[in-house]
């Protein structure tokens, strides 16, 4: 026997389809938070065991630089790439699907918003 | 009670070649700030959004600069490279935990401008409705806003009569006001475009001073960084430990739980600011906001380069002896290496002192301009304007919002003068730690838990404030060490500098606990929320 069900309103169905593809960038989203947060949680976990570690991070390891120093920088370095890379996947694989969401939708908070700094774009 | 001696010296590191173009930079910083409030109070638009957050308008690029700007504060440019120049690891490290905490933002900007939510009672209303949780949210932005005002209010007095040459109690005591009057006239006629284009001018001449005294100060040491370095540990207080963790005898004392603690804070704390909060409101959309964070990110990492650099240059040209002498804590460290790096009475040293004055008072004004003005938006979007049974118009908005202003500045300059002669580092740690329990842990709920409710909110918030405030005062920056509030008295019994790693995992778990008592949203309406946060727009 096959199973019925009755079918759905037009407007409900188009807010399911939309909360689908919501969840589709909500996974490219995550995704894409989960790499900037797993590259920068290694350092800092290291960074935070060297503070905590005096004898380590007061090895030597380029003339009076100290691997605490080192790292920092490091860290620093890392964090500033990452970020870079987080927003280049964010603006390639998120954006796209972000922006065929909402074609033709006025944006929360913005109404009546004049664009200012045309210099600054 | 025991006075604190914080830079109660009278020196004159600057020297009297310096020093009268050093006032008339004050003077005319002053005066140029007062034509632009005049011009700004010429400016008449009683939109409460157009003046909290200029219409969701600022672009990527703009609002990055200027949210790079909010990083340039009086604590980071002056209080952290005290720290570094003196204690060199442990300032070091919190300065990379200052600009790693715009980590944090960066991964939650998109979301918050997506909500549509600029303030934080506006943010805590997303999962929880009613008056409740606005309150509770006006209560934190004070909590967290209130101790840095007073504290960065008493740094740049202190900055401001260290640059015009007298640093007696009186004159500290006098600039503080002075500057404190200059912010609350600026504030008050200010909106955050005004407040926007002094944050990106601040980065431009702060970024390009901090690197012309690094290459000036490389220069004394032929080109080469490691005889700077070298020269940096040999002049600190203990060149074995200068670059290793432990000198900061306050932070390091304690053990790693400590050192954790201070970790955590900082990174959860210093992103969870309200008035960066509304910066990220002023995005034109949500990807704008992620935009403008990573281009902050990249500017305040060059700046935060810029400052290490800069700093380890301060102990090795001036000496840390040397700076710990004009203040204890080290917050004239930038200041005496442009007066170091360049000898003699030549126009180009007192050129490059008088620049450094007008960086100094322009990070005093538009810190303090920025979150007092936070502050008030707070008071007047979150309280006043959505009082029952009192309908408000925008115009009694926006005029709540100039008078809010006033209020706080006066308090904060009250208490600062008050507190003048005393050991405060105390506010900095109970704002942060209060930023990194009752304001990070809530928006990663509201956004990523379903479950999430009102009375979860509002048994985080509070359970998180009240265990700040009791941690803090039985902490050791209140009582029982030398550089505590009441050096004299000891009822210490939280031995931790900052309360962040019991408030923060409390405050997790009061959240928890609290919306698992009662039923939150249902998967249907969660997902709608959750379309609305990644794309701006509801389904």
């Amino acid at each position: 026997m096959r199973s019925y069900s009755a079918p759905k309103p037009p407007d409900e169905a188009a807010t399911d389809i939309h909360l689908q593809r919501g969840e589709i960038l909500s996974q490219a989203v995550h995704r894409a938070q989960r790499v900037f947060l797993a590259v920068n949680a290694v350092p800092l976990a290291v960074g935070v065991v060297l503070s905590c570690v005096a004898a380590v991070a007061a090895v030597p390891v380029y003339g009076r630089l100290t691997l605490g120093v080192v790292w920092g920088v490091l860290q620093l370095g890392v964090f500033v790439a990452t970020a870079w890379r987080y927003e280049k996947q964010a603006t390639l694989l998120c954006d796209p699907i972000e922006q065929s969401l909402t074609s033709g939708m006025p944006q929360a908070g913005t109404s009546g918003a004049s664009p200012v700094d045309e210099l600054w774009r | 009670m025991t006075l604190h001696t914080l830079s109660s010296g009278v020196l004159d590191p600057i020297g009297s070649d310096a020093r009268g173009p050093v006032l008339v930079a004050f003077f005319v910083f002053i005066g140029t700030s007062l034509l632009w409030v005049f011009t700004l109070a010429t400016y008449d638009d009683d939109r409460p959004e157009s003046l909290y957050i200029a219409d969701g308008s600022l672009s990527p690029v703009f609002n990055g600069f200027a949210m790079a700007g909010e990083q340039i504060s009086v604590l980071s440019l002056f209080a952290t490279s005290g720290g570094i120049a003196l204690f060199g690891y442990d300032g070091f490290i919190s300065a990379i935990d200052a600009a790693l905490s715009l980590g944090v933002l960066l991964l939650l900007a998109q979301r918050i401008r997506n909500s549509g939510r600029y303030t934080l009672g506006d943010l805590y209303a997303l999962r929880a409705p009613g008056p409740q949780p606005r309150v509770a949210a006006a209560v934190v932005t004070l909590a967290v806003i209130m101790p840095l005002l007073v504290l960065q209010l008493r740094a740049g007095g202190i900055i401001a009569a260290l640059l015009i040459g007298n640093s007696t109690d009186t004159v500290q005591q006098l600039c503080t006001v002075l500057m404190g009057v200059l912010v609350a006239c600026f504030t008050v006629v200010a909106d955050l475009r005004g407040t926007s284009r002094m944050q990106v001018v601040k980065v431009v001449i702060t970024l390009v001073t901090l690197a012309l005294v690094t290459v000036l100060a490389l220069r004394i040491f032929s080109w080469h960084p490691g005889r700077l370095i070298s020269a940096a540990v040999d002049r600190s207080v203990a060149p074995h430990d200068y670059l290793a963790p432990g000198l900061w005898a306050h932070i390091a004392s304690i053990g790693p739980l400590n050192m954790l603690s201070d970790h955590l804070v900082m990174i959860l704390g210093t992103a969870a600011m309200p008035h960066l909060i509304l910066r990220v409101g002023a995005s034109r959309t949500g990807r704008s906001a992620r935009r403008s964070m990573s281009i902050a990110v990249a500017l305040t990492g060059v700046f935060f380069l810029l400052l290490i650099t800069a700093s380890f240059a301060a102990a090795a040209v001036v000496g840390s002896r040397e700076i710990s002498a004009v203040d204890a804590n080290g917050q004239s460290a930038s200041v005496l290496l442009a007066s170091g790096v360049l000898q003699g009475g030549s126009t180009a040293r007192v050129t490059l002192i008088t620049v450094m004055a007008y960086v100094a008072f322009l990070v005093v004004l538009t810190t303090m301009a920025s979150m007092t003005f936070a502050a008030a938006v707070s008071l007047a979007h979150d309280v006043f304007a959505r009082a029952e049974h009192r309908p408000r118009t925008a115009g009694q908005e926006v005029r709540t919002l100039r008078v809010a202003v006033v209020g706080l500045s006066a308090a904060a300059l009250a208490l600062s003068a008050t507190a003048h002669r005393y050991s405060v580092e105390f506010l900095a740690t109970f704002s942060i730690s209060v930023a990194a329990t009752c304001v990070a842990p809530v928006l990663v709920f509201s956004f990523f838990w379903r479950g999430f409710n009102r009375r979860g909110l509002l048994w985080s918030v509070y359970g998180g404030l009240l265990l700040c405030t009791v941690l803090t005062v039985f902490s050791t920056t209140v009582s029982g060490s030398p550089y505590a509030l009441l050096p004299a008295m000891d009822f210490v019994w939280y031995p931790f500098h900052t309360p962040g790693l019991i408030s923060v995992p409390a405050a997790i778990l009061l959240g928890w606990l609290g919306s698992k008592n009662s039923p939150g949203d249902s998967e249907l309406a969660f997902r709608h929320i959750e379309y609305r946060l990644l794309t701006g727009k509801d389904v």
